[in-house]
């Protein structure tokens, strides 16, 4: 059942999402500017950006129906709802998340698709150009990203959230698992491909020929464009967090006494931060791919996520 | 004539080499502090403006609406017919050594995500109408930057038969950077001063009358 | 009580009967009136839908029916009998009978099709109701057979009616002869079978078939596989399928796709697990690669498709692809001994054909009323319907997005990746299933990419053809098919408890431990919610898998309404302005420039065959003239991947077969009296 405290568990979690996520992002740029020899833009600079847009005036294009302006509160939903599902500050078994790992991965391309259908209705050239692009990322990606799922929910004998997560944490041998080692690295090539920075496109270029998901968005503005933003780093939020709670539990509460969580979401925005510092120097390394070679690398992916499950099914 | 075409020169091809050999020292320091992470402060390089270099053609609306920007500033650039020299004085904006992002200002990729409207060059007819879709097509509230004296009269391009005349015709212009080219020192200092971040002196800032003499004056 | 219940279901099913029958052959009985010679059709076709529903729902409460039909002999007479399995595909008929008859009822734009073809299409529609009413009904070898051949004679006619245009005549025929060759591979195993068990009774056959040795059972599979895998699949042949689903009135086309393919999977659940017994595990391993495959080629070939109502056709083949798979599984998981997780297989493979007929019904009908309003169904001509049809548009999007949780496509796929997973956790090919679950999870991961191109190319942006410009909504009826369709779906979605123990009935004929699956669904019907514990299936140990659709949509819809609400708290700017896109400062673009199909095709083009090729520019095949403008024309791979060239080839060798076999009859007695004694003598040979 649901008691008072799982369900304020999940309250904390949404908060906490909504509160540190914007600062990952800046903390990305930050750190890359450094990188490069510069001082960057303040940590706190996605807030300052979503304050202003909320201000701004929105904009719909002629062409464009509902669908352009609920696919943004749908994908926040969506990612606020992944969130809460996600066993993130406590793996503990009272707390009943009911997040299913395959269900998870699909709740989370609900509200990518809807995105990619507004990027259909912005009619611009390079919108929906970019559109076709982010169609085939998204479906090679996610097929990855559910691969390597069912080969981790094969090693672990469940595909409960929470369980994977707590077998994780009771089994520390696992970390020498091959098929664990191999599903990790999967997992890490779907999710940079989701994460729309990294080896697959460089965010910050300004030519907008070069992006895949920054130019699907490039018909919105104010309220929606501060609602993309918050998305953008809602799901580095969720990502890493499930990256984590999959792979790398330890440190999360394993009851529910107040002192435990304090520390389970403590130790979680510690790895998260560590977690995006490395994202931040990886990408800042690494040159972007060609388009045509988006299929090597989601290909990969997906061998390698093959290979695991093969590799748990001999090692169970 | 000549004396144009020198400032010309001297602005495009021989400036950023002169910049760096003279501040040469000054960027590699800049950018190990900045690397190991040595500096304390992010107020910005000039608290207080003693030479504008700049025309404040609308400065009610930047005073109203500049405010909100304090934090966050996106610029979106349309070359309405430049000859680059502007241009790369505003690319050397995001080298380590202007760095515009400490600022939250930054460029971005599509004018619906932009707040400011930075304009270089002569105003050619074919830029004429995309110009001005780029206007509309920018939220508001919003701000319009004319960079370089060439959006004002055309400069050394004056009178050719190719082109509209000035900026203030096309779209309104909120803030005109002088210079041809500015040197991005002075386009920094105009930007800082849009969003509130430095105060001009009393004394030297122009009132709008005299902002739109000196437009269609010159 | 219970003594009155088999007359009332008798009642029921001379309802259907009759009503189907009578709708077959009075509409023909009134040539003056056609308007109301269709109206009558239909409206007994709704009569009849009805009643299959009904009896469906009877026998999958466990009611069980016979009725001797016809007697010749004692041993060849027509015999008709209401099982569980049976029963699946009779509800399945009737739910797909009542939305097709109320949407051809109320559809009254049929503008490209004269009124003697629609009376003749109606009739014809009853016809083919009646035999996928009385096939899964029937209970002998010679019931069977006679049906499943009137069966393909009547769909060729119908096809025939619909069609006037050659090529899709052609297309007809292909699918007649594909069928004839399926019915032609059945005939020599229902014959083989009657040999060997001396009868043609399935209830004989039940019993002594499993005592058959095994190489004669791997044999008599493999033909009926064929046969029926020829009828659901036709994997090499899927093209000319896709071009008889392509046929004009909307409701046919689904009439092909939710029913007469899927009587090849009836046929395959009853060989597999009814007649023949427990078979070793590689019938659900070829199952299961059959399934995967079909579903991975169909999406593929989805994807590169131009035409939207052949996309939906490779869509809804692509879904038999996905049950079959879910069926094989549960033969494999039979042969391993685990018979509880057999029957989540079977579960899977069940809910998924009933979730995606409603699905894809819906999307069909839905192209339907695009096609129908439009007169087109080229996606380069389409485009911006979601502000002439907004409801279409909405109802398609449900049907688009069912592969996704919360609605009906999911639980199928879902319960299939549960069953994939415990097929691993016991001793099976792991290399081979393995290879099944890549190729599952990316025609899965395929849907994602067809269904928004296919979406966003019909409704989105802005019209690229004239007709698309003057489009008009359906009218009320039909809108109220599809909301009624697109409700279910959701439904199914939300609730799948609710649906879910309706199949139970069905695995428990066949495994044992169903019953046990059955209270694991009961017990957690109140919050909808499914759970697959892994007691259940004696792996390890805690929970192996847990869905509340119902929970996740209610907390989703709380969070999508705080996502609405906060703009509005945080006193944002809710101003919008409506404006041109943003083209680079360039004018409005011209409507053909905009997202054609192609441009779409070679994004996915180049990074899908990256997976197995050195990625590679597109060639051009026509370079174009040196300092001038002209056309580029470029090659794309795909279009040269599609298996057209097996269709002519497969026509041409059997033509040549029946050129030969018709130079045999000569109409000569003597002849004839000569094949008389040589058949005479190869029989006494045969006999002593």
């Amino acid at each position: 059942m649901i008691t008072l405290i799982t369900l304020s568990v999940h309250i904390f979690q949404i908060f906490l999402a909504l509160l540190v996520a914007p600062f990952l992002m800046g903390l990305i740029h930050v750190v890359q500017a450094r990188l490069q020899g510069q001082r960057g833009a303040s940590i706190l600079q996605p807030y300052f950006d979503i304050r202003k847009w909320l201000v701004k005036e929105a904009f719909q294009p002629m062409t464009a129906s509902w669908i352009f302006l609920l696919a943004p509160y749908l994908l926040v939903a969506t990612l606020l709802l992944g969130i809460w599902l996600t066993p993130l500050v406590a793996i503990a078994p009272p707390a009943e998340f009911g997040g299913d790992a395959i269900m998870l991965v699909y709740l989370y391309l609900f509200g990518t698709l809807f995105l990619v259908l507004a990027g259909f209705e912005s009619r611009s050239h390079l919108a929906i150009l970019s559109t076709g692009r982010r169609l085939v990322v998204f479906a090679l990606s996610s097929s990855v990203l559910l691969t390597s799922i069912l080969a981790l929910a094969l090693r672990t004998g469940t595909s409960d959230l929470a369980g994977i997560a707590s077998y994780v944490h009771a089994n520390p041998l696992i970390v020498a698992d091959p098929s664990y080692l191999l599903t990790m690295t999967a997992c890490v090539l779907a999710m940079l491909a989701e994460i729309g920075g990294g080896p697959l496109e460089n965010r910050r270029s300004s030519s907008a020929l070069a992006l895949i998901q920054e130019a699907v968005v490039r018909e919105y503005t104010g309220l929606y464009l501060a609602l993309i933003r918050l998305a953008e780093a809602l799901r580095l939020f969720l990502f890493i967090g499930l990256f984590c709670s999959l792979f790398l539990p330890w440190g999360a509460a394993t009851d529910l006494q107040l002192v435990s969580l304090f520390w389970g979401g403590l130790i979680l925005v510690l790895k998260l931060l560590v977690f995006v510092v490395a994202l931040a120097i990886f990408e800042m390394f690494t040159t972007t791919l060609h388009l045509r070679h988006t299929g090597l690398f989601a290909g990969v992916g997906f061998i390698l996520a093959l290979l695991a499950m093969i590799a748990s099914c001999f090692s169970i | 004539m000549l004396r144009y075409s020198l400032r010309l020169g001297a602005g495009t091809s021989l400036g950023w080499d002169e910049r760096v050999a003279e501040h040469g020292e000054e960027l590699i320091q800049v950018m190990l502090h900045n690397l190991l992470w040595l500096d304390s402060t992010t107020e910005p390089v000039m608290p207080v403006v003693s030479d504008p270099g700049f025309v404040l053609i609308n400065e009610e609306r930047i005073a109203a609406v500049g405010r909100g920007f304090r934090r966050s500033l996106k610029l979106w650039l349309v070359a309405a017919g430049a000859c680059s020299g502007s241009t790369l004085e505003l690319r050397a904006l995001n080298a380590p050594i202007y760095d515009i992002e400490r600022f939250g200002i930054q460029f971005v990729n599509s004018p619906r995500h932009a707040d400011c409207l930075l304009i270089t060059g002569p105003i050619t007819h074919a830029m004429r109408e995309p110009l001005q879709r780029a206007y509309i097509a920018v939220p508001d509230p919003k701000l319009v930057i004319a960079v370089g004296d060439c959006t004002l009269d055309g400069c050394i391009f004056a009178g050719a038969y190719g082109l509209v005349g000035s900026v203030a015709d096309v779209v309104p212009v909120d803030l005109l950077i002088r210079g041809c080219p500015p040197t991005p020192r002075t386009i920094l200092n105009g930007l800082l001063l849009v969003i509130g971040r430095v105060s001009c002196e009393p004394s030297r800032a122009r009132t709008p009358d005299e902002g739109e003499a000196a437009l269609y004056g010159l | 009580m219970p003594s009155l219940l088999p007359d009332v279901l008798r009642a029921i099913f001379l309802v259907t009967i009759v009503g189907f029958a009578s709708g077959a052959i009075l509409p023909l009985a009134m040539p003056r009136w056609p308007q109301t010679s269709v109206m009558l059709a239909h409206s007994l076709a709704l009569l009849g839908g009805i009643g299959a529903l009904l009896l469906g729902w009877a026998g999958l409460r466990g009611i069980m029916l016979h009725i001797p039909v016809f007697m010749i002999l004692p041993d060849y007479s027509l015999y008709l009998s209401l099982t569980t399995l049976g029963a699946v595909f009779v509800l399945l008929a009737g739910l797909v009978a009542i939305p097709t008859a109320i949407y051809a009822l109320s559809f009254d734009r049929w503008s490209t099709i004269p009124a003697p073809h629609r009376v003749a299409l109606g009739c014809c529609l009853n016809l083919l109701l009646l035999m996928l009413t009385l096939i899964p009904l029937a209970s002998n070898a010679l019931t069977f057979l006679l049906f499943w051949q009137l069966m393909l004679v009547s769909a060729s006619i119908l096809f025939a009616a619909a069609h006037a245009a050659p090529h899709g005549q052609r297309a007809g025929l292909v699918a007649m002869a594909v069928g004839q060759s399926g019915a032609a591979l059945l005939l020599i195993g229902f014959l083989l079978l009657a040999g060997l068990t001396g009868s043609l009774d399935f209830a004989v056959w039940r019993t002594s078939a499993p005592a058959l040795s095994l190489a004669t059972r791997n044999l008599i599979f493999v033909l009926f596989a064929l046969g029926f895998a020829l009828q659901s699949i036709m994997l090499p042949f899927h093209d000319a399928l896709s071009r008889m689903h392509a046929i004009e009135p909307g409701h046919i086309a689904l009439f092909f796709s939710a029913l007469m393919t899927r009587l090849g999977l009836y046929g395959f659940l009853l060989i597999g697990f009814d007649l023949l017994g427990s078979g070793p595990a590689w019938w659900g391993m070829a199952g299961m690669l059959a399934g995967a495959a079909m579903s991975l080629a169909g999406l593929v070939f989805a994807l590169f498709e131009h035409s939207l109502k052949r996309l939906v056709a490779l869509v809804a083949l692509a879904q038999n692809g996905v049950a079959l798979l879910g069926i094989g599984a549960a033969l494999l998981l039979r042969a391993n001994g685990s018979e509880a997780a057999a029957t989540m297989a079977l579960l899977a493979a069940l809910y998924h054909m009933l979730a995606s007929s409603f699905w894809i019904g819906l999307l069909i009908l839905g192209v339907g009323v695009v096609t129908c309003a439009t007169h087109s169904c080229a996606l380069d001509q389409l485009g911006g319907l979601i502000h002439r049809m907004p409801w279409t548009a909405a109802l398609f999007l449900i049907g688009a997005c069912a592969g996704l949780p919360l609605l009906g496509g999911y639980i199928g796929f879902w319960l299939t990746f549960q069953a994939l997973l415990t097929i691993l956790q016991s001793p099976s090919p792991v290399l081979l299933v393995i290879l099944v679950i890549g190729m599952f999870v990316f025609s899965v991961g395929l849907t994602l990419a067809v269904f928004p191109r296919m979406f966003g190319l019909t409704f989105l942006g802005r019209p690229r053809g004239d007709a698309a410009t003057r489009a008009r909504e359906a009218g009320w009826a039909v809108r109220i098919v599809l909301l009624f369709l697109a409700l279910i779906v959701v439904g199914l979605g939300l609730l799948p408890t609710l649906a879910l123990p309706l199949f139970v009935p069905v695995a428990a004929n066949f495994l044992d431990q169903a019953d046990v699956l059955c209270m694991t669904f009961g017990s957690a019907c109140q919050i909808a919610d499914i759970r697959v514990t892994s007691a259940v299936f004696g792996a390890r140990s805690g929970l192996a898998g847990e869905i509340a659709p119902l929970r996740i949509a209610l907390l989703l819809g709380f969070l999508l309404l705080l996502a609405l609400l906060a703009p509005r708290l945080l006193r944002a700017n809710r101003q919008i302005r409506i404006d041109a896109a943003w083209n680079d400062g360039r004018p409005d673009p011209l409507s053909s420039s905009e997202a054609m199909p192609t441009s779409f095709v070679e994004d996915y083009e180049q990074p899908l065959l990256a997976l197995v090729t050195q990625p590679r520019l597109p060639t051009l095949t026509k370079p174009p003239p040196p300092h001038k403008f002209g056309p580029i024309t470029f090659t794309h791979i795909a279009s040269r991947m599609h298996p057209n060239r097996l269709v002519p080839s497969f026509m041409k060798q059997s033509r040549r077969l029946a050129g030969m076999l018709r130079k045999l009859e000569t109409s000569s007695v003597a002849l004839h009296l000569v094949y008389v004694l040589l058949v005479l003598i190869v029989l006494l040979l045969l006999a002593r």
